[in-house]
Order: C-alpha cells, then structure tokens, then sequence
C-alpha cells in the first residue's frame, strides 16, 4: 500500500518548488501541485514506481509548462506575467530589473517549445537534472534527450534574439 | 558528465545564458503550505482503496451518504430491485411462479449481497460494500472506510471509521424515509409495470447455471441471472451513463433470509473510539432546488465565486468544501447544506438528467440572475422550479429551461 503521507511529506515540497520555479505563482503552483500528484497516482496504478520525488518534480514541470504556456497564449506578452516575488539575488534595481526581464522572455520562449523539449530543456538547465536521469524518467533514451535539447537550445536561442520592435532600434538595424 | 551549459552559453554575451542565470538566481520560497499539503493528501486519499492516515469527517460523511443512498436505492425495504425482479422474469416468460416467488420476497426478513460499484471499467475508489437489511428498518454498510448502520424506526445513523478511530451518532429530526425515499416500492411497481425483460445468455455462477435476463430502464440498462430451481437473483448488474462516466453496480452473494445477529445493527459503537453527535434534518424534506441553492452557496464562497462542474463528482466536492475548514468546525448551516446536497446528489442518479432535471453551470458565476444552473420538474411534470446564478428560486418556463 502506497503511503502517500510519506511521499507528500517527503517530496513534495521539491515538486512544488519545481512547479514554483516554472510558473513562479502560489495559486497556479499549488494547482500543478496538486495535478501533479493525482497524475503520479494514476501513474503508479499502472507500473511501479522507482524514483517517487523525480516522478513527481517530472509531472510537476510537465503540468508547469502546459499551465505556462497557457498563460503565456492568454497574456500573448511575457510582460503581463504574473509574479508573486521580485528578483533578489542582483545588486542593483537596474540589475534586477534586467533579471526580470530576462527570466520572463526565457520562460516565454520555454512556453513555446514541443512539450518534450520544453521538459528536457528545464529539468536539465533549471533543475540540474543528468541525461540519464530524464531518459530514465521520460523512458526514453540519452540520445533522445540530447536531441530534443539541443533542438530546445536552438528554439530557443531565435526566440531571444532581439527583434526590431521600436523606431529606434530598426534604424540601429538598418543603418 | 552532462554540462548544464554548452559552448555557446559558457559566453558572456549568449542571451541564453544570460536568460538562464537570471531564472537560476531567482528566489524559491517554500511550499507547499500546510493546507495545500492537507487537500492534496485527502485528494491522494480519496482514490485510494484503503485510507493510511485520518479522512475528513465530512469527507466520510459524504461518502457514506451516497454508498448508503446507493443500496437504499437498490434494495432497502425488501423492494425495488427485487420487485422489478420478479416483474422481468415474469414478462420474459420464464415459466417461473410469480406467486411463490413474489411471497417468498415479500415476506424476507433479511437480505444480504455485496455491491461493486465500477467505473469506466474499474472497480470505484471506495471498492466494495457488503450491505445487510433486517426488517424492520435495520441497514448496515460495511466498506473499506468503514461502517454505517441506519435503524429507519429509531430515526439514527451511526458510522464508524476505524482510522482515527472516531464513531459519529446522527440522529435525524422527523425520522428517515421509508425505503430510501428515492425509489420505495410502491413507485417501483409503477415504474417497472410495463418493462419488458429480454432473456440474454446464461452464466455460471458456483454450480448454478443461471438464467440471464436484461432490461433499459429509463437511463439505467439492468442485466440479471437467477437460480432457475428458485427463481431468486444470484447477480444483478446496473450501469449508467453519469457525466461521461460508465458507472456500473454489481451486486453479488445474494442472501435472504439469513439469520442476522441483532448485534450487528447495534447504534453502540465500538469499544475505544471517540464519540460526536449530530442534529440533522429529515431527508425526505430536502427540496431539490433549496439543496441545491444551498450547497451552490458554500461552494462559491470557497471557489471565488465559481460553480462546481457537477454536482455528483465527490471529489470536487470534497476537496473545495473542506477548503478553509477544519473538518468538524464547519458552519452548522453549512453543514447542514452539505447534508441535504449529499442526499440530493444521490437520489438524483435515480432520475433522468435532461428530463427531469438538470445541472448546467456553464460559466455562470454567483450572482448571475439571468442564469439557470440547475433546474426541476414539479410533480405534476409541467412546472419547472429552477436555481439562478444569483441562487434564487423561482418558477421557470419551459422556454427559459430550452435556452439556458
């Protein structure tokens, strides 16, 4: 019998931070949260379970990005991101205000990818997670992950480039 | 060794890499909070077979509500499902005696099974329940959550969970309705007058080969097989469309007339568990359109204003109703209404949905007074009463019903 007041207590908290990392809002984490834990249930009905805290940091992030990509279709502009906490780690306003911005137009390129490579691309780069570990835990192989994250990379890179998006800068472009 | 980084975000300049950093250097903050962690869990535990830590008082509540409203609706009283019984052998000319069957039923004195709720091929969250019935008026459900025994004549419920180890003693203002109140005989008689049986293939059931037999009844499709030496049922299947869901109940190991210790139907609990004790109102005066109203309103205030999506998912339900409560510390009135709604929602599965109700929320939000979200057929089966979004009660038109 699957004791899940030991598995919540035990890993839930980091699949909620990664959800929180993702979305970086209380109410739509705790949804994904909670998403992601009845996911890992029915999941468990069907084959066993060998790693329940990456189980559910996987299906947190995969909820995450889906609920991520909504938003940013609703939004249709990363500015209009909802964030309950500012940056904190820069050293000045300008800085921080750089992060920000930053942060915001990379999460709105993730929301842009295929599903998968959006999932590789954040457990790896975000989460730290290995190769082995996501092949392991998507079940496919590393040669898969290495593909979807270099397409991810190179998505992602076009999405960031600068785009000429004020008089100003097209004539810094054009000149 | 995988690198976080490849080639290109290792420059200082690469907007991936700066994009990167910047998320990595974002705050975490800690979650989930204690709360979040409480529903989850209960969620987790509601879909499992067989709870390891305490379920909600309510959550238990309601769900002995509808697991005792389901076999009350079966069987209570020595009626329903086993009059309509003897209605199908008989219009599909099986040969076998309506009369000595009929009397042997009627005068039963206990009746014992086991009911399998299924759904969409699965066997149910809540598995399966035994369910014994002594005249006059002693019903017992035993499940995986734990037990409940109504005495229809004392006007009491008492459940008991082993996990706490807590025992609730409801005693019910005006006494509980006979036979289940949503489908007693008398009605069962009349609704059943002119089915008509269909013989289907035999089963073998131990060492009987016993005759099957099905039947539509307004929505519920009804499959049976019955010892041909007795003519009494030894399986009866019950399935039904409810919210996209196919929803089966099984009710197996037919007894009757099996000696039942009174003990078992004793309102003492349990040696060693806590005792609460309730006031509740008679069902059989709950109006369809106040409970409704009523569980709609305590709904909406945990759900910013927002409807439920239907009111027979009991998870929904029990997740958002239990939200900024401490389980037994709910509003009397709250509870009251949660009550009332839980009885509602069962007897509602006995009723066509579309025809003599409907749940239709749509987007509609609390204080929405041009809105229809639910809506029913008086007993004359002209008039309408209907739920508004602002939850006032009023008459309705069958035009108004058309367009909402």
């Amino acid at each position: 019998m699957i004791d899940w007041k030991e598995i919540l207590t035990r890993d839930g908290p980091s699949a909620w931070q990664t959800a929180w990392r993702v979305l970086r809002n209380r109410a739509d984490t705790d949804e994904c949260f909670q998403d992601a834990c009845l996911a890992a249930l029915e999941y468990s009905k069907t084959r066993p379970v060998r790693n329940w805290r990456s189980l559910l940091q996987r299906l947190a992030a995969n909820r995450a990005i889906d609920r991520l990509r909504k938003r940013v279709r609703r939004n249709n502009h990363e500015a209009n991101l909802i964030h309950d906490r500012p940056h904190a780690s820069a050293n000045t306003p300008l800085d921080q205000a750089e992060n920000a911005e930053l942060a915001e137009r990379l999460r709105s390129a993730v929301a842009q990818l295929p599903q998968n490579q959006a999932e590789v691309f954040w457990l790896f780069c975000r989460e730290g997670w290995s190769y082995r570990e996501i092949a392991d835990e998507m079940d496919v192989s590393q040669d898969l992950v290495g593909m979807w994250l270099a397409r991810a990379r190179r998505r992602l890179r076009d999405l960031l480039a600068p785009r000429p998006n004020s008089t100003e800068e097209v004539r810094s472009w054009t000149l | 060794m995988d690198s976080l980084i490849d080639d290109r975000e290792s420059a200082p300049n690469d907007v991936l890499a700066r994009s990167l950093s910047a998320i990595r250097e974002e705050n975490d903050v800690e979650g989930p909070t204690p709360e979040v962690h409480r529903h989850v869990l209960n969620a987790l535990l509601r879909c499992v077979p067989v709870p390891q830590s305490p379920v909600s008082f309510l959550e238990r509540t309601l769900h002995m509500i509808r697991v005792h409203k389901i076999a009350a609706t079966l069987t209570l009283s020595t009626g329903g499902m086993m009059v309509w019984a003897l209605l199908l052998l008989l219009s599909a000319g099986s040969g076998i005696s309506y009369a000595n069957v009929a009397e042997h039923i009627k005068s039963a004195q206990t009746i014992q099974y086991r009911m399998t709720t299924v759904i969409n091929g699965k066997e149910a969250p809540f598995g399966s329940s035994t369910i014994s019935i002594k005249e006059p008026g002693h019903a017992r459900v035993d499940t995986a959550f734990g037990v409940m025994i109504t005495d229809a004549v004392a006007g009491k419920i008492l459940s008991w969970s082993p996990n706490p180890k807590t025992a609730h003693l409801v005693t019910v203002i005006g006494g509980l309705p006979e036979g289940g109140g949503s489908f007693d005989t008398a009605e069962g008689f009349k609704k059943l007058a002119d089915a008509k049986g269909t013989p289907i293939a035999d089963l073998k059931i131990g060492d009987v080969n016993a005759k099957g037999f099905e039947m539509q009844q307004d929505v519920q499709h009804i499959s049976m097989w019955v010892d041909p030496k007795s003519g009494l049922p030894l399986r009866i299947e019950s399935s039904a469309s409810a919210d996209g869901q196919e929803v089966k109940m099984v009710l197996t190991d037919l007894v009757f007339d099996r000696p039942l210790d009174d003990a078992i139907f004793s309102l003492t609990p349990p040696k060693g568990y806590t005792v609460e004790t309730a006031t509740v109102e008679a069902p059989a005066k709950v109006d369809p359109c106040e409970a409704v109203a009523g569980l709609l309103r305590v709904y909406a205030k945990r759900a910013n204003g927002h409807f439920p999506k239907s009111l027979t998912d009991s998870a929904d339900l029990v997740i958002v109703l239990t939200k900024d409560s401490n389980n037994a510390e709910l509003d009397p009135k709250e509870r009251q209404a949660i009550s009332d709604a839980g009885i509602l929602t069962s007897s509602l599965e006995s009723h066509s949905k579309g025809k003599e109700y409907d749940y239709t929320p749509g987007d509609a939000r609390l204080g929405d007074t041009a809105k229809i979200v639910f809506w029913t057929r008086g007993k004359d089966r002209q008039a309408y009463r209907a739920v508004f979004g602002d939850l006032s009660i009023r008459d309705a038109t069958q035009a108004e019903i058309s367009g909402h």
